[in-house]
């Protein structure tokens, strides 16, 4: 059985993408766009990195394939983030905030 | 756009492309339609920064060993294999090879060091064998040229390679009518003074027809070449400069071409310079037509069906090969013996025939040169499997190693592969090396190669012979690569748990390569040996003269102004009165040419006996000399008496014969006191003259050449041309032959003089190309033995290494501890000795390839044999010592605590 902690550190790319996806469902246009939206342009992934890390992610299963929303082009595959997915970024998200304390104790870091 | 896109998309494998290849190139179009409203750099930038990235992605993507879903989902498949992934495969196992090379310097510059030797050694054989043999003839369809030549059955006696006697004007105006000939061109050479810009010179000059550069496709850098019908008699004569004279005496100007220059009293204008291009049958100066020889215009010459002085070429029609054309030529001359039955009566008759042009120009270079190959291919061998050792040695270390990824699953192939491409880097590694040592080397057997062809001039280090070496690097690399794979199927069964044998397996493949450098190094030792002996008895073989207080040099005015004999007879008479006053010239002699300076071939028919009525057949040179020319070579004579002062013309008509023709040609049939008479095959016999003395054989081409019959005439009785003086001297000799030359020229300053020097000194010029074999197979011979011994040592030492805790018990139960020694010793003589009767028999092989190189030795020499057998074991056995001696005083503590 895999655990989330197996999956820790995330690299910059795998982050990004299930922060992109979070609760909803993207296909790759999309995931590329909110990316760049949610980080205020700051992070910006190119599709060729996407689709290697989307192909690894979804081995690994982080994110699975997810049905089409009514309407959309039947060329694009959307992809949701899966339980496991969810689990892992929780687990990166408590390994930042105990990064942060760290930081924040030895007065590395503000806030 | 989306063509580049879909371009760039190859660099996924092609499962990744089928998933999600579509949806790729919609992010990549829909980005690219935001960016092309945004200016020229950020469609740059983005253009760069996608293809970047796609082609990164794409080649991780190729390199992961991850599988893919199957359509449908589910169950994972290995990665498709295609040229792509191999490549990428490739290039991640060089990366690791580096890196793991990086850590071990000594093992590889041992190896390349090793490789370039041999690799190098063969490369720039490869080039000079290419260089003679492979590459195509510079001429326009070079294979399409012939030589036509005649041959006698008096001429046919030791002469390899088919016809060889020249033809006269009459037979090369027939030959123009022979069907499957396309054009005939006639060559011959003679030397000439030409006054140029830098005075008087001596040149070699190429009588040509002026069809001949046309005939090769020679088309001149400068100026032209003949014009037809420039070579009939009555035209303004005209030259034209080879490359190099060009370079040399015009220093390369090009208003050489069209400037005046004087020969045979005549001014001839310079048309054309020669491209620098290899020239045949002979690398002459300058070259001119046949209106331009004296001697070929002379209406009686060119009347006289005999008067043969002429090469031939021909240019064979499209539709006709060699074979054909020998048989039309062969014809041709069966047609003009019947036709002119008084000029061709020859016992067994006078025929024509053709030979290949390459064949004719290769045909010397042949018996050394491939000796050569196949000595320097022994030594790639040895030097392959002494990489073959060390990398054996290197597997082995890192068995540890090998076995703990053996079982963690990495199959055999893979491990196989790693160590395949460490090999291979190290082989194209040790070629590159190598090539340093090839361009060298080629430089040297090009020179060499001069004595035996003129295309030796071809030999150079280009696009072939490159591709030669990166081929052998290669398969040099997969060879010895081969022996470290033992190393990996042992790795894979100790790995995987199956049982295998330990450390012996690994020894034994040591010791056969070891065995095989030894027996490569005794046969290439024999080999330098039967050389370096053939090369000591050709210089110390007496030539049956004196050589080293003889000085010799051969004078050659214009013919404008001796143009006849006597003139430089008077002149070389001169130079002796004045001499017969200087105590260092003991005697001084006058002769067409100088034994061993000048080659001296040309064999006719006699007929000798006590008269007409009693002749018996014999084929004999001849050579004119003059009183003096016995003493000047201290030549011993055996029977009757030398030429005298009396043997003037008029007086009767004698000659002296060398040993040679008296046992040949004279046992039981004549004796001194008898006759000889020249019988040329197609004219009546001349007048037969009387044979006063016999004479020791003198070699005059050298110790190693064949020693031939010969007649000698007094120069008084003949009309030959005796333009050389030979001169006995007491003290210097390199002084005495200045005072000569001076004497000469301060009575004709414009006297042109060549080939001057000590008989000494050219007897060691020919002994040259003898030398440098032996000296090149030497070196091969030395490389060879380092490696073999250096084998050894370390055979003894691993044997040695691996029973390190065997002998510690022995002596810990009471064996002394040169048993240790013993134990150790007794494995790397053992090699050695197995190697050497290996290398026997191998031994036997070379001697026979080398067969053709040696003189005055048998290729079983049981002596060079007999040294080698006392040297190889000897030598192995201090190689083995130090092993040894240092097993025997082991710290007994250190040795058991260790283990």
């Amino acid at each position: 059985m895999t655990r989330p902690d197996d999956f820790l550190p995330l690299s910059t790319p795998v982050l990004h993408i299930l922060l992109a996806i979070g609760g909803g469902r993207l296909h790759g246009l999309g995931i590329i766009e909110a990316i760049e939206a949610k980080s205020e342009g700051r992070a910006v992934i190119l599709p060729g990195t996407l689709y290697v890390t989307l192909n690894r992610m979804v081995d690994d299963g982080l994110v699975a394939e997810a049905e089409r929303p009514e309407g959309a082009d039947a060329r694009r595959k959307y992809w949701a983030v899966t339980d496991l997915g969810r689990a892992v970024v929780s687990a990166e998200m408590e390994r930042m905030r105990v990064l942060m304390e760290v930081a924040r104790r030895d007065a590395l870091a503000e806030g | 756009m989306r063509t580049f896109h879909r371009l760039l998309l190859r660099a996924y494998p092609r499962r990744f492309r089928e998933l999600y290849g579509a949806e790729l190139e919609d992010a990549f179009h829909a980005m690219w339609t935001s960016v092309r409203g945004r200016g020229m750099a950020a469609r740059v930038t983005f253009l760069t920064r996608t293809t970047l990235d796609t082609v990164r992605s794409g080649l991780r993507e190729r390199m992961s060993t991850r599988g893919y879903r199957m359509p449908g989902g589910g169950g994972l498949r290995r990665p498709a294999r295609g040229l792509a992934t191999g490549l990428a495969d490739l290039a991640l196992d060089v990366r690791h090879t580096v890196r793991a090379l990086r850590a071990a310097p000594g093992y590889v510059a041992a190896v390349i060091v090793t490789l370039a030797l041999g690799i190098g050694a063969n490369t720039a054989l490869f080039s000079t064998a290419w260089g003679i043999f492979g590459r195509p003839l510079p001429f326009d369809d070079g294979s399409d040229l012939v030589r036509v030549a005649a041959t006698r059955p008096d001429w046919r006696e030791g002469m390899a390679g088919g016809p060889q006697l020249p033809l006269s004007v009459h037979e090369i105006h027939d030959l123009r009518e022979v069907d499957g000939l396309a054009s005939v061109a006639e060559y011959h050479r003679m030397t000439f003074t030409l006054i140029g810009p830098g005075g008087p010179a001596l040149v070699d000059a190429g009588v040509v027809s002026s069809n001949w550069f046309e005939l090769l496709g020679m088309r001149p850098t400068l100026g032209r070449a003949l014009r037809p019908g420039e070579d009939e008699v009555g035209t303004p004569p005209v030259i034209v400069l080879g490359h190099e004279f060009w370079m040399e005496t015009f220093d390369g100007d090009p208003d050489a071409v069209g400037s005046i220059v004087r020969m045979n009293g005549q001014p001839h204008e310079i048309v054309g310079v020669l491209p620098p291009m290899p020239q045949f049958p002979d690398v002459n100066d300058i070259y001119l037509p046949i209106s331009a020889c004296p001697t070929r215009s002379d209406p009686a010459f060119q009347a006289d069906r005999s008067a043969r002085m002429m090469t031939v070429y021909a240019r064979l029609d499209d539709d006709v090969d060699v074979d054909a054309a020998g048989l039309a030529v062969g014809d041709a001359g069966a047609r003009i013996s019947e036709a002119h039955p008084d000029e061709y009566r020859i016992d067994g008759g006078w025929t024509l025939g053709a030979v290949s042009l390459r064949e004719e120009l290769v045909r010397d270079a042949r018996p050394v040169v491939w000796p050569l190959i196949g000595i320097a291919a022994l030594l790639l061998l040895a030097a392959c499997a002494n990489a073959a050792g060390l990398a054996l040695s290197r597997a082995n270390r890192r068995m540890d190693s090998l076995r703990i990824r053996a079982a963690v699953g990495a199959d055999r192939l893979r491990l196989a592969r790693e160590l395949m491409t460490e090999t291979v880097l190290l082989g194209l590694l040790g070629g590159l090396v190598g090539l340093s040592v090839a361009w060298s080397g080629t430089e040297l057997l090009a020179r060499f190669a001069a004595d035996f062809t003129t295309r030796a001039q071809e030999i150079r280090l280009d696009a072939v012979p490159l591709l030669f070496a990166l081929g052998l690097s290669g398969v040099t690399g997969i060879v010895f690569g081969l022996a470290p794979l033992l190393a990996v199927r042992r790795a894979h069964s100790l790995g995987t748990g199956r049982r295998a044998t330990t450390g012996r397996g690994g020894r034994r493949a040591q010791r056969v390569l070891v065995g095989v450098q030894v027996a490569i190094a005794f046969a290439v030792v024999t080999g330098a040996g039967l050389l370096a002996r053939s090369f000591g008895e050709a210089a110390t073989t007496s030539v049956g003269f004196e050589t080293e207080s003889v000085v010799t040099a051969q004078f050659l005015g214009g013919r404008d102004r001796y143009p006849d004999a006597t003139d430089v007879r008077d002149l070389l008479e001169r130079v002796r009165e004045r001499l017969a006053s200087d105590p260092t010239f003991r005697a001084v002699a006058r002769a067409p040419w100088a034994p061993l300076a000048h080659t001296m071939n040309g064999r006719e028919s006699f007929r000798v006996g006590r008269g007409p009525d009693a002749w018996s057949p014999a084929v004999a040179n001849v050579r004119a000399v003059d009183p003096e020319y016995f003493e000047v070579l201290g030549v011993e004579l055996l029977e009757g008496r030398l030429p005298g002062p009396a043997d003037t013309l008029g007086a009767e008509e004698v000659a002296v014969v060398n040993r040679e023709f008296r046992d040949r040609w004279m046992a039981g049939t004549a004796e001194v006191g008898d006759l000889v008479a020249s019988c040329p095959a197609e004219t009546p016999c001349g007048e037969p003259v009387r044979i006063v003395g016999v004479v020791e054989n003198m070699l005059a081409n050298g110790a190693d050449a064949e020693v031939v019959p010969e007649i000698y005439t007094p120069l008084e009785q003949t009309d030959w041309f005796a333009s050389t003086l030979l001169a006995r001297v007491a003290g210097d000799p390199r002084s005495a032959l200045l005072t000569l030359v001076e004497t000469a020229r301060g009575l004709d300053p414009d006297l042109a003089v060549r080939d001057a020097g000590t008989l000494e000194e050219f007897r060691t010029e020919r002994l040259a190309p003898r030398r440098f074999v032996a000296v090149l197979v030497l070196a091969f011979a030395l490389v060879a033995a380092g490696l073999a011994f250096t084998g050894v040592f370390g055979v003894s030492a691993l044997a040695a290494a691996a029973r390190r805790r065997e002998m510690g018990i022995r002596r810990v139960l009471g064996a002394p501890p040169a048993a240790a020694e013993r134990l150790v010793l007794r494995e790397g003589l053992g090699v050695a000795l197995i190697g050497c009767a290996a290398g026997s028999a191998l031994a036997v092989g070379t001697g026979e390839l080398l067969r053709g190189l040696l003189f005055h030795v048998a290729p079983r020499d049981p002596w060079v044999f007999g040294i080698a057998w006392i040297l190889f074991p000897l030598v192995a056995l201090i190689a083995c010592r130090i092993p040894a001696r240092r097993a025997g005083r082991d710290d007994l503590r250190s040795v058991l605590g260790s283990s």
